[in-house]
């Protein structure tokens, strides 16, 4: 067997994001070891640097359409992988800016959080890019350690030591069905790379395996069947850590959803059309019914974010470029909103100490800033315009509509009138009811910044969506000759905006 | 020589054993041993399926589960130890602040 | 190995291996069961007690060890498993050059940084 190994400074262009944030993460870990009476503050900001440059980084390989493949197919840059790992490095951003406040509640290991949160962006960012089974493995694993380490921080608080119990059991369940169903495909086709397992006939290995692979998947993203775990962790684990686990290793399994449907399974739709369906609806029935019902605002957010995942994989039941499109805008508003929301969350838990919705009684008086932020970002999720998740909602309604999807987008459109209910009991909290302790709250300059990004995110998508949309437009255009009638369009104009 | 369905079967027979593990045992630790039980059975199958295809890549995964494997035992045995702290056991019907 | 070999055959070739669990299983029973079969039998209290180094046993064997075995042990099993990338590497060594070095060196890199970690740390420290 002969085989060369060269890497051309072409090459390792391709992995210049992830170098930068190896080395710095490096960095990060080793001022925290070596000068121990650094302010932790200081390497928040510090990792928020390097996560800017790498953002700048990846702003120009995207403006440049700078792409290619590495190690035999492996790692892949396209504009689809540019596009996630910007997703994922925006967020992580703003997820440190968020977490600094909380940070200094813990009594021990400050520094290696923000080691921790890089670690699984690196990891994140990998997904991103994976382009066969293998990486696929473990990227996934590598983003995933990080979080169990994450969930079960609050080393002295029993719940977020349970949160990460069962975070670890569940997640290396699904590791392990993962590894058997990669094992099973890889026994049928002989190959990894996604475009090489692409199989005219459907064996029952494959079958199996690549049913075991999305539910490794599926645990990923906490869509019903594979949810059991959300709500416990989401709950139990340090505010800032939820925020991100909801929001960036959704994105990163989805670059991963997309090319697995759309490049190796693209010849068997009709078969997985159902599937994804079937979860779809079920995701957003369950999460919004239970929603109502809790009394916790992670609860809740953990129960919208389920019904949030199964309003995205409309998107992947489409399976049409224009579905792909929708995925990445949708993804884009649940970022703003979600995160949004989280950053209040966290402010408010700061100064009260509590996540109960009781708790929000009378916020308007206490800060009318929180509580109009909190408004936007639920009546976002929620799905009202002029905001950022009607446009999604609506981009992802159409490409349903174009794949003659309607008992879909029945259930869909049942489904946002039952989340107004609840996102709308908070409000009414905020608004309405007085508090039981009327001081004022103020929050912390960091914490504003992220609050102010996700408010100017959430209204410039739902105002003038059109940038965003060219630009997810352009990160989907490998899947243009998927079948659907929208594949020929190629920029779409909404109602609304642009 | 064995035929390759031999192994096929003998890893589907070690990851049921783990599946069912998981599901059905309480003590943590014995699920974390049955979490290793599925990924040696996806060991086996990489094996046998890399030496039926003449072909390298299967032999390469088996490398990565295995330090995958030592990570999660590593990670998982310190989660262990701060629960084993504030709870004194290792049984997963114990924990039930928050609903499962 | 050929697919048309006959099963027999194929298991001919293990026989020594199967001859040798035998000699080593017969040789662990046969010696202890000379023992029990010859030597003298009064038994007493102090005589069946479990031996403790002389002194007297004072509490269960099936104690919970310190924390700090657990912490060493998640140690060796990650600097132990770095091995397994160091084996096919030293394989190939001679022809995959420079690059194979240096990527090589940037792994030990990360892995002795981990290190110099838990090094700093304390966490290789007894108390």
């Amino acid at each position: 067997m002969t085989f060369t190994l060269t890497l051309s400074g072409a090459d390792l262009l391709l992995l210049l994001p992830e170098m930068l944030l190896t080395v710095w993460l490096c960095v990060v870990l080793t001022m925290d070891f070596a000068m121990p009476r650094l302010p932790k503050d200081r390497l928040a900001y510090l990792s928020v640097a390097g996560l800017a440059g790498v953002l700048a980084n990846l702003v120009w390989f995207d403006l440049a359409g700078i792409g290619g493949t590495l190690f035999a197919h492996m790692f892949v840059v396209d504009r689809l992988a540019v596009f996630f790992k910007i997703f994922i490095v925006g967020t992580t951003i703003l997820v440190i800016l968020a977490s600094v406040d909380y940070v200094r509640r813990f009594r021990f290991f400050k520094g290696e959080y923000y080691f921790l949160v890089l670690m699984s962006a690196l990891g994140m960012m990998f997904m991103a890019s994976a382009n066969d089974l293998l990486s696929v493995f473990i990227t996934l694993e590598f983003s995933t350690f990080g979080f169990y380490v994450l969930v079960a921080y609050l080393r002295d608080d029993v719940a977020s030591n349970e949160a990460g119990l069962k975070f670890f059991i569940l997640g290396v369940f699904a590791a392990g069905l993962l590894a058997y169903g990669i094992s099973l495909v890889y026994g049928e086709t002989g190959k990894l790379v996604f475009s090489d397992i692409a199989s005219p006939s459907a064996t029952p290995g494959l079958v199996i395996g690549f049913l075991l692979i999305f539910a490794a998947l599926g645990f990923k993203i906490g869509a019903v069947p594979f949810h059991s775990w959300i709500p416990d962790t989401y709950h139990g684990a340090p505010t800032p850590v939820t925020a991100f686990l909801s929001i960036a290793p959704k994105g990163a399994a989805f670059a991963i959803l997309i090319r697995m449907f759309f490049v190796s399974l693209a010849a068997f739709k009709p078969a997985w059309v159902l599937l994804l369906v079937g979860a779809s609806i079920l995701s957003m029935t369950y999460g919004n019914i239970v929603a109502i019902a809790q009394r916790n605002i992670k609860r809740l957010l953990a129960y919208s974010g389920i019904a949030q995942i199964g309003n995205i994989l409309i998107g992947l039941a489409a399976g049409t470029k224009m579905g792909g499109d929708a995925i990445l805008f949708y993804l884009l508003t649940y970022l703003f909103a979600n995160l949004g929301a989280f950053a209040i969350v966290i402010a408010v838990g700061n100064l009260i100490r509590s996540d109960e919705i009781e708790d929000y009684n009378g916020l308007n008086r206490r800060s009318p800033f929180l509580a109009f932020a909190m408004l936007v970002f639920l009546l976002s999720l929620a799905g009202v315009p002029p905001l950022a998740g009607f446009i999604g909602k609506l981009y992802i309604f159409l490409a349903a509509i174009d794949e003659g999807l309607y008992t879909l987008i029945a259930v869909g459109l049942i489904n946002i009138v039952i989340s107004m209910y609840y996102y709308l009991v908070v409000v009414k909290k905020m608004y309405i009811n007085e508090p039981t302790d009327p001081s004022p709250l103020t929050i912390s300059p960091p914490m504003k910044v992220v609050v102010y990004a996700g408010l100017a995110g959430t209204l410039f998508l739902g105002i003038y969506p059109q940038p965003a949309i060219n630009w997810v437009v352009a990160a989907t255009l490998m899947f243009s000759n998927l079948a659907g009638p929208a594949a020929a369009a190629p920029t779409l104009v909404l109602p609304i905006g642009g | 020589m064995v035929p390759l369905s031999y192994y096929v079967i003998l890893s589907v027979i070690v990851f049921v054993t783990g599946v069912v593990g998981v599901l059905i045992r309480r003590n943590i630790i014995i699920i974390l041993l049955s979490v290793e039980l599925m990924l040696n059975a996806t060991n086996i199958n990489f094996v046998a399926y890399s030496y039926y295809f003449q072909n390298i890549t299967g032999q390469v995964f088996v490398f990565f589960a295995l330090t995958v494997a030592a990570a999660e035992v590593a990670v998982g045995l310190a989660i262990i130890i701060a629960l084993y702290r504030s709870k004194s056991s290792i049984n997963v019907d114990e924990f039930q602040l928050l609903k499962w | 190995m050929t697919g048309s070999e006959p099963l027999l055959d194929y298991l001919g070739r293990y026989f020594s291996i199967v001859l040798f669990i035998g000699i080593a299983l017969a040789f662990g029973v046969v010696t202890l069961l000379i023992s029990y079969l010859v030597q003298p039998k009064y038994p007493e209290a102090e005589k069946l007690s479990p031996y403790e180094c002389g002194s007297e046993p004072f509490s269960d064997a099936r104690m919970p060890f310190p924390v700090r075995y657990y912490i060493f042990a998640m140690l060796f099993v990650i600097f132990d498993i770095e091995v397994i990338f160091l084996y096919p590497w030293a394989v190939v060594f001679d022809k995959i050059g420079l690059v194979g070095l240096v990527e090589m060196l940037v792994f030990i890199g990360l892995f002795l940084m981990a290190y110099v970690y838990a090094w700093k740390k304390g966490a290789l420290e007894w108390d």
